[in-house]
Formats: C-alpha cells, sequence, structure tokens
C-alpha cells in the first residue's frame, strides 16, 4: 500500500531532519533487498580489485604469482593447495582471477565514463538549443542506433586490432546513443520551467544554464543509465575477450581466462565454470543496483 | 495512417545514407590497405592490382563510394575471400538464422508471457520475487558461458551430441529420425538465445500488466463485482498485451548481431557466423554489407512496430 499525503506529512512533520530528496531516495532504496545485495557485491568486487592492485604494485601476489607456469601442475582440480584449480600452464587459477578483476571493473567504467560524458553532452546541446542543431545531432542518433551494437563494436575492435583501451574507447563510442536520447528529453521539459526561465532573464549565459541550472536536475536517471551501463560493458568486454578480440593475454581477465579454459572443458570444468561465475555476478551486482536506483526514483512505485 | 507511413519512409531517407557513409567508413579506419589487409604478402604484385582494380580501390574515396553503393544495390558486390557475390552468400545463410530466431522467439514468449502474467498478478508474493532475480540472473549471464554450461552438461552428463545442424556421421538416418536429430540441433542454440529474450520480455510484460491494473475500466469492472480472474483475463490482459506486438518489430535486428557468438559456439551455419568469420577474414565487402542490411532491418523493424501498434491500439492516431 503507498503512503498517503497525510502519513507523508505527519512522518515529515515529526522527523528532526528537514525533507531531502537525496535521504528519501536512499530510504527507499535501501528497503530493496536485492539492490543492497547488489551493492554490497560492487563493495566487495572494489575491495577485491583495489586490494589486489596495490599489492601486486609490490610484486607481491596471493594466493600465487598469477603469471608463474609450473608444467608439473597443469590441469589439477580445485583443492586446498589450488582452491579453483590450476589452468593448462599450471597456473593457480583462483589467483588469475584475483588479478583480472581490476580489469573488468576498470573497462565497465572508463568505457561508460566515456559513454556518458558523449551521451549528456550531445543530449544537453539538442535539447537546449532545439532548431536545426537538435534535428541534426538527433538524426545522427538515428543512425547510431540502427547499426547492431556487438557486430558494430566487433567489427571495428578487429580493424584496429584487440586492445586494453581500444576496448574500453569502442565500447564507449558506440554506448552513448540512449543516455543522448534520455537526457534531450529531460532538458527539454526543463528548459521551460520557471527557475530557467528566471536564469534566461538576468542574462546568464547558455553554459552556465545548462551546467548550473538545468544538468543537475537530469542527473538521477543518468545515475541509472550509468550504473545499468557498466553492467552492459562488462559483459559485451567478456564477449570480445571470448571471441579473441578483448584485453590480450597473458594479462590475466575472466573472459580469456574462460577463452583458454573452453579448449579443455571435458577435462578441466573449473576453467569455465569460476570466471563464468565472476562476469555473472558484477553484472548482476550492477544491474541488480540500477534497477533498485530506478525504483528508488520512481514515486509510483512506493510501498 | 497511409500518410503517415509514407511520411515514415521519407524520413528514413537521410538515416538511410548515413548509414551506407558509415557503413563504408568504418573500413577505411583500419591503417594500411584493405587489400593489403586481405591478402597474404607474397601474393604478386600484379595480382594485388587487379584486385584493386576489381574493387575500385584504385579510385578517389567519394567515386569508390558512389561504385561500392551502386554494386550493393545491383548484387554486384563481390566477397574478399571466395569472389562470390556477397548477397548470395547471405541468402544463403538466411534460412538457418531466421529458423533459429523464430524458434527462440516462440519459446521466448511461451514462458515469458505466462510468468510476467503471474508476476503481476501475484506482485510482491515469493514467486514474484523469484520470476524477478531469476530475469535479472537471464539478463547477466554470459550466452557463451551458459552455452558452454549446458553442453558441458548434456555431452559430459549423458553423452549427447549438440553440434551442427545434424549430428556428424547421421545424415543417412530415416526421414523421421533425421527430422528429429535437426529439431534437437536447433533447440539447444535456440534455448540460450531465448533465456535473454524471456528475462526481458517477462519484466516488460509485468509491467506492462501493472500499468493497466491501475486504470479506472478495472477498477469499474472490480466494483461491478466481477471476479479477479474475469478483469485480469478478460480486461486487463487484452490491453497490456498490445506493448507486447511492438516487440516483433525490435526481434528483426537481432537477426545479426545477437547471433554472432551463440552460432559460432553451436558451429550453426547462419548470418552470425558469417559475419564472425568476415570479421576474422577481413572480409570488408562482406562486412560492410551485414552491417548496413542490419542497420536497414532495424529501420524497418522500428517502422513495423509502430504501424502495428497503430493497427491493434484505436487510441493511438498518427494524424
Amino acid at each position: 500500500m503507498p503512503p498517503n499525503g497525510a502519513e507523508i506529512v505527519m512522518e515529515a512533520l515529526q522527523s528532526p531532519k528537514p525533507y531531502s530528496f537525496r535521504r528519501e531516495m536512499f530510504n527507499q532504496f535501501r528497503k530493496n533487498h536485492l539492490a543492497m545485495g547488489g551493492l554490497i557485491l560492487i563493495g566487495f568486487f572494489f575491495v577485491i580489485a583495489l586490494t589486489v592492485l596495490s599489492f601486486a604494485f609490490f610484486k607481491v601476489y596471493f594466493p600465487a604469482d598469477p603469471n608463474a607456469i609450473n608444467l608439473t601442475q597443469r590441469l589439477l582440480p580445485p583443492s586446498a593447495s589450488h582452491l579453483l584449480g590450476t589452468d593448462q600452464l599450471g597456473r593457480d587459477v583462483l589467483s588469475r582471477m584475483l588479478h583480472g578483476s581490476w580489469i573488468s571493473l576498470t573497462v565497465g567504467f572508463v568505457s561508460v565514463a566515456i559513454a556518458i560524458s558523449i551521451g549528456v553532452l550531445i543530449g544537453s546541446v539538442s535539447g537546449y538549443f532545439r532548431g536545426w542543431v537538435d534535428v541534426v545531432l538527433m538524426r545522427f542518433v538515428d543512425i547510431m542506433m540502427t547499426f547492431p551494437t556487438f557486430f558494430l563494436i566487433l567489427t571495428v575492435v578487429a580493424l584496429l586490432g584487440p586492445g586494453f583501451c581500444k576496448v574500453m574507447i569502442v565500447i564507449g563510442l558506440t554506448s552513448w546513443t540512449g543516455t543522448a536520447r534520455f537526457v534531450r528529453a529531460e532538458i527539454l521539459s526543463l528548459r521551460q520551467r520557471d527557475f530557467v526561465q528566471a536564469a534566461l532573464a538576468v542574462g546568464a549565459p547558455s553554459g552556465r544554464i545548462i551546467l548550473r541550472h538545468v544538468l543537475p536536475n537530469a542527473m538521477a536517471p543518468v545515475l541509472v543509465s550509468a550504473t545499468l551501463g557498466v553492467a552492459g560493458a562488462v559483459l559485451t568486454e567478456s564477449g570480445l575477450s571470448f571471441l579473441g578480440f578483448g584485453v590480450q593475454p597473458p594479462q590475466p581477465t575472466w573472459g580469456n581466462i574462460l577463452t583458454e579454459g573452453r579448449l579443455y572443458i571435458f577435462d578441466a570444468w573449473w576453467l569455465t565454470l569460476f570466471p563464468g561465475l565472476a562476469i555473472l555476478a558484477m553484472v548482476l551486482a550492477f544491474n541488480l543496483c540500477g534497477e533498485g536506483i530506478r525504483d528508488a526514483l520512481d514515486p509510483r512505485l512506493r510501498r | 495512417m497511409f500518410g503517415y507511413i509514407i511520411r515514415r519512409l521519407i524520413q528514413t531517407i537521410p538515416v538511410l545514407f548515413g548509414i551506407t557513409v558509415i557503413s563504408f567508413a568504418m573500413i577505411h579506419i583500419a591503417p594500411g590497405s584493405p587489400i593489403g589487409q586481405a591478402l597474404d604478402p607474397k601474393v604478386p604484385k600484379k595480382v594485388v592490382e587487379q584486385w584493386e582494380k576489381n574493387f575500385h580501390l584504385n579510385e578517389p574515396m567519394l567515386v569508390q563510394y558512389g561504385l561500392w553503393l551502386k554494386d550493393l544495390s545491383s548484387g554486384q558486390l563481390k566477397s574478399f575471400k571466395d569472389g562470390r557475390p556477397v548477397l548470395e552468400k547471405i541468402v544463403e545463410r538466411l534460412p538457418a538464422t531466421i529458423w533459429l530466431n523464430v524458434v527462440a522467439t516462440l519459446i521466448s514468449f511461451a514462458i515469458a508471457i505466462p510468468m510476467g502474467i503471474f508476476s503481476a498478478t501475484h506482485r510482491y508474493s515469493l514467486p514474484d520475487h523469484i520470476f524477478t532475480f531469476f530475469a535479472f540472473v537471464g539478463i547477466s549471464v554470459p550466452s557463451f558461458w551458459l552455452a558452454y554450461m549446458l553442453i558441458l552438461l548434456l555431452v559430459q552428463g549423458f553423452g549427447i551430441p549438440v553440434l551442427g545442424v545434424q549430428t556428424f556421421g547421421l545424415a543417412a538416418l530415416p526421414p523421421l529420425a533425421s527430422l528429429a536429430d535437426r529439431a534437437w540441433h536447433l533447440f539447444l542454440p535456440a534455448v540460450i538465445f531465448a533465456v535473454g529474450e524471456i528475462a526481458v520480455l517477462s519484466r516488460y510484460m509485468r509491467g506492462s500488466m501493472l500499468e493497466v491494473v491501475r486504470e479506472d475500466y478495472i477498477r469499474t469492472a472490480k466494483a461491478k463485482g466481477l471476479s479477479e480472474d474475469q478483469v485480469n483475463y478478460h480486461h486487463a490482459l487484452r490491453n497490456a498485451l498490445l506493448p507486447i506486438v511492438t516487440i516483433f518489430g525490435f526481434l528483426i535486428p537481432s537477426l545479426i548481431g545477437g547471433s554472432v557468438i551463440i552460432e559460432s559456439i553451436f558451429a550453426w551455419p547462419g548470418i552470425g557466423q558469417l559475419g564472425y568469420q568476415s570479421v576474422l577474414s577481413r572480409d570488408y565487402p562482406t562486412i560492410m554489407t551485414l552491417n548496413t542490411i542490419a542497420a536497414f532491418l532495424v529501420l524497418l523493424g522500428n517502422l513495423a512496430a509502430d504501424v502495428l501498434y497503430a493497427w491493434v491500439d484505436p487510441r493511438i492516431s498518427y494524424s
């Protein structure tokens, strides 16, 4: 049952703190167990990635060196000494997975940062200035949206040659169109509001109006699309890795542990199962979290 | 309505133009000459020149673009790899991909729609929470990993063959058994394909149903004393299904993009596999054509979805 108006007012009057949109959103988010689970999982991945990365900086590896080849210990099943088994070169799978975790997170965040920046820029210019600028930019968005995204990314990465930076840039450059569309829609409606008209009337320049008055009010849905975008980017990167166009070995990534392992799938199931589970867990965490934020922002879903 | 379709078709012309420009420009972002990348360096210079002439690579960029468009539209464009017309190669791959998509779509509709309705009518119940969670898993799972896990389970656990269009060495089976064999080889990739679609579609159906249940006419139906089931299935469902119709339009594009990975894993001789093979062998004419056709299909799909929606829902008018 959604709380009625009177209840909300009473609650606001009784609470010692003044009403805040952000706190209200956070309270809504906290009630959503799935979304909170996702957030905790994301935090967990962050802690792992940062710890492993800072230790690796001092050449300290745990539980073992991810690139230490030991041909006498090839394809060992999970055991006490190798918790997730070893791969075809006798390397410890758990260490390789731990040392690959920051790759997935970095690809996710950097490509989304690129996509969101382009999307917000094009969306706000288009929505604020309208007219022919809007027409030209939105036709360009239409064109970009019609290409089959994964095949397009695959083609471009294959032409440029695989690589960590290229993968992030290509994913970023091909996934901004959705953001551009809804930022434009937000801004089209925001720019009609009185506070924007007031800013115009006192002679504020366009850049200031967009950055100070309009954009901050359109940021909440951008956060949702960014969180879901990270999930999509991690999944895309793993798909590219799988087809051999992702981050290249010997750098361990979840995608390429899986790809190398698939040749031994009937002898060493652990090489396929564990990295796949890790990818699933990370993508799931970001998806749950993103949907949780979306629900928290939607007043019709209050319970 | 007719006027609307005409207007939409006119609007697609600049978009279509942009699509061909980007498809064409894409291959020129790669360093070096496209031929140099595709051919063995040991090939004599004369042969390379002949190739460049055949593919108009010695012309200025603008002329190349024009000739490419001409070749593409007249079906003359030839593959770098075997010199066969690209369109012919695509058309012969089409049936396998269409079969895969049709079966996957049928599976996903058959499961997702009842699932979504149940979730909406039993909102916040335990099954709803379970469906919701599994929908999220379905969206998040890497399809290639799921495919390998399934192959591992079936082949290792039960010794059932799964790759290709039919079991190797069994082509001479009696017709009925052969048909069953083929159907089984189609079923597995289709299921993997359907997992993601089920996840998205069931959430969509749930949302659509919950949207409709809020309407006044539903309250009226309930106030008249109709039973829950009557209201849900006779009054609400009919309108809740309307937005689902538009999904058909969006399914066409996945014909190429969605199937690259799955077709490669299952050795399924469809368009996705052709796309991956041409990317690997840098067969530019095929890559460009596939991208153009895919984008063109998206345009058609969007138009079909809008028209279909207006046709099933009289509340929408496009005058």
